[in-house]
């Protein structure tokens, strides 16, 4: 018999959006629960915007931080950044750790394509410039390092 | 002016879009993003690392970074388009011309991420990508073609067959190909059999494909073609034709509309079938039908361009119509209303290619009555390696053919750019050849007298 409260089914939902699935169906017994995503919906929201001319807003897009560094790990494909394998999973790096060149340091998605985001130099993660599940584009700066 | 083309006098009247990612670079993308700004709709720019500065990632509301220079992790990286297309909330694409404006694959990918591509479907796009394909297709809808062989040809034994029937001279060509590769002039048996294999090796060194087809060859036609419209709901029409005989290796230089070389009578009926054609083809957009013409006023398809063409400018100027606003509205869902859609006066484009890279030190771009740059330059810019080496189209538009020659070669005199070399010297010798202004040069014209002063 499942416990058919809120949070098992917010939990469902939080599975579908991870996966990017459009629909998920969980049955015990006769009990079932099916969640579905509109199929207009895609995994980040696109929100329709009027025209602003001449003043840039990034609704998805993570804010690019004036970086005082060049030593930072840039993204090395445009798409939505996660700084854990998993949402169970710890984050890749967190400001203190020591990284060696060749490390992950996080992951981005593009169209159900995952690519690791690899250190290219040893160093001391000094801050992580871009939240979990923001936009980066190509070559944003995503980890300063000392 | 655009919307006397319609059933409805507001052709449009609530945007199925709001935000159009331009998935393209230099002028077009300008122009593109020019045409949304009008029209209330926002824009957002998709650069490589190259083009980080570029006059599109200025104009636009929105501008992201889609990779390297390389253009292949760039502006034909589909997944990164569609990402930028997620990230910004765009729902929809215009493609431009070149990179994936003709690609079934971006087109099926827009399909299935919910985002409207500024154009027709992949399968459309596939049919007429197909050189044969195409050429059967449109046969049956009415439009003539030259001979050709009926199936793909794999072997030599094969192709000499197939030229009997057709009758030489033949060009043999690379079913996949384009630009030139595996293509070859064959005069007679003997021919064939020196250069079929050759061009068969060179087809599949190019295209991975050694499937030949054989079509009659025109020695010396001129290129004129057809731009044509089409809704959703099957109404097709015609926007008037051009000449566009005026190449280099295949490239275009000069453009002009109307093609004054066509008599009305025949003018008339190309645009009639063309339009008919295009009707049963489920198209949507815009796009050109290019044709051989001989002299003797006969005609024949050579192949459908599924998208805006660069030279579109001369046919806005002489019809009054913003192709672009044109393109959005048949995306949008608007239905026209079939119409001989009447022309005026006279347009020609110039082509302006940097020869070499590097910093514009210096520019003064022309001006007066009747003239359009299409640009994308700006002082200080610096043009890349990397791409097309197209950086300005100059249009001047007038009431009849000899004063907008006249003023083209004012115009081009006028023109300074300064720290990178061009063909402004070689625009303006065409302009004062004799086998220009009186139109009696062919598409081979400019590669042959290139190729005299070589000689000398």
């Amino acid at each position: 018999m499942i416990d058919l409260d809120t949070k098992n089914i917010e939990e469902l939902i939080k599975l579908l959006k991870e996966n990017d699935l459009t629909e998920l169906e969980y049955e015990k017994g006769d009990e079932r629960i099916c969640v579905k995503r509109s199929a207009s919906e895609s995994f980040t929201q696109p929100v329709s915007v009027a025209p602003q001319h001449g003043n840039p807003s990034h609704h998805i897009m993570a804010p690019k931080e004036v970086v005082t560094s060049s030593n930072t790990i840039n993204a090395p494909t445009i798409g939505v950044f996660y700084t854990a394998k998993s949402p169970q999973d710890p984050p890749y790096v967190k400001p203190g750790d020591h990284i060696k060149q060749g490390d992950v340091v996080g992951v981005i998605e593009a169209m159900k394509v995952f690519t690791n985001v690899v250190a290219d130099r040893d160093g001391i993660v000094e801050k992580v410039l871009v939240n979990n599940e923001e936009g980066v584009e190509y070559d944003q700066p995503l980890i300063q390092i000392k | 002016m655009t919307s006397r083309l319609f059933k409805l006098n507001n052709s449009v009247s609530k945007w199925p879009f709001h935000k159009v990612l331009v998935a393209n670079r230099g002028e077009i993308a300008v122009r593109i993003i020019r045409t949304c700004r009008v029209l209330g709709l926002a824009t957002v720019a998709v650069y490589s690392e190259t083009d980080a500065k570029s006059l599109a990632v200025q104009l636009a509301d929105q501008a992201v970074c889609i990779g390297p220079d390389n253009v292949n992790a760039s502006y034909l990286n589909i997944a990164a388009i569609i990402s930028a297309a997620q990230l910004t909330g765009a729902d929809a694409i215009h493609p431009g011309y070149g990179f994936l404006s003709e690609s079934p694959d971006f087109a099926d990918a827009c399909l299935k991420n919910g985002i409207k591509l500024i154009g027709p479907s992949g399968d459309v796009m596939r049919l007429l990508g197909d050189k044969e394909q195409a050429r059967m297709t449109v046969a049956k809808a009415g439009l003539p073609v030259v001979k050709g062989s009926s199936t793909t040809i794999d072997s030599l034994a094969e192709a000499l067959q197939e030229a009997q029937e057709i009758g030489y001279p033949i060009m043999v060509k690379a079913s996949a190909g384009g630009g030139g590769k595996g293509m070859r002039i064959v005069n007679s048996p003997d021919e064939m059999a020196a250069k079929f294999t050759v061009a068969q090796d060179e087809a599949k060194a190019a295209f991975g494909s050694g499937q030949m087809y054989l079509e009659q060859y025109l020695a010396n036609p001129r290129h004129i073609e057809v731009q044509i419209a089409a809704d959703r709901y099957g109404n097709a029409i015609a926007l008037g034709e051009r000449d566009c005989t005026i190449q280099a290796r295949h490239q275009k230089v000069m453009e002009e509309a109307p093609a004054v070389v066509v008599p009305a009578r025949i003018r008339d009926e190309m645009l009639r079938r063309s339009a008919d054609a295009v009707a049963q083809l489920n198209y949507e957009g815009v796009g050109t039908i290019e044709f051989l013409y001989n002299h003797d006023g006969s005609y024949y398809f050579m192949e459908m361009n599924t998208r805006i063409q660069v030279e579109h400018p001369i046919t806005e100027m002489i019809t009054d119509v913003d192709l672009v606003e044109l393109q959005l509205r048949l995306a949008a869902g608007a239905e026209l209303e079939p119409q001989l859609v009447a022309t005026h006066g006279f347009a020609l484009e110039c082509r302006i290619n940097a020869l070499t890279p590097g910093r514009i030190t210096g520019l003064h771009l022309p001006g007066g009555q009747g003239v359009r740059v299409d640009t994308a330059i700006y002082q200080g810019y610096v043009v890349p390696n990397s791409y097309d080496g197209m950086i300005a189209k100059i249009i001047v538009y007038g009431d009849r053919r000899q004063r907008v020659l006249q003023q083209m070669q004012a115009v081009i005199d006028e023109t300074v750019i300064t720290g990178i070399q061009t063909n402004l010297g070689l625009l303006a010798q065409i302009l004062k050849e004799p086998s220009f202004q009186r139109l009696t040069a062919t598409v081979n014209w400019l590669d042959d007298l290139q190729k005299k002063s070589n000689d000398k």
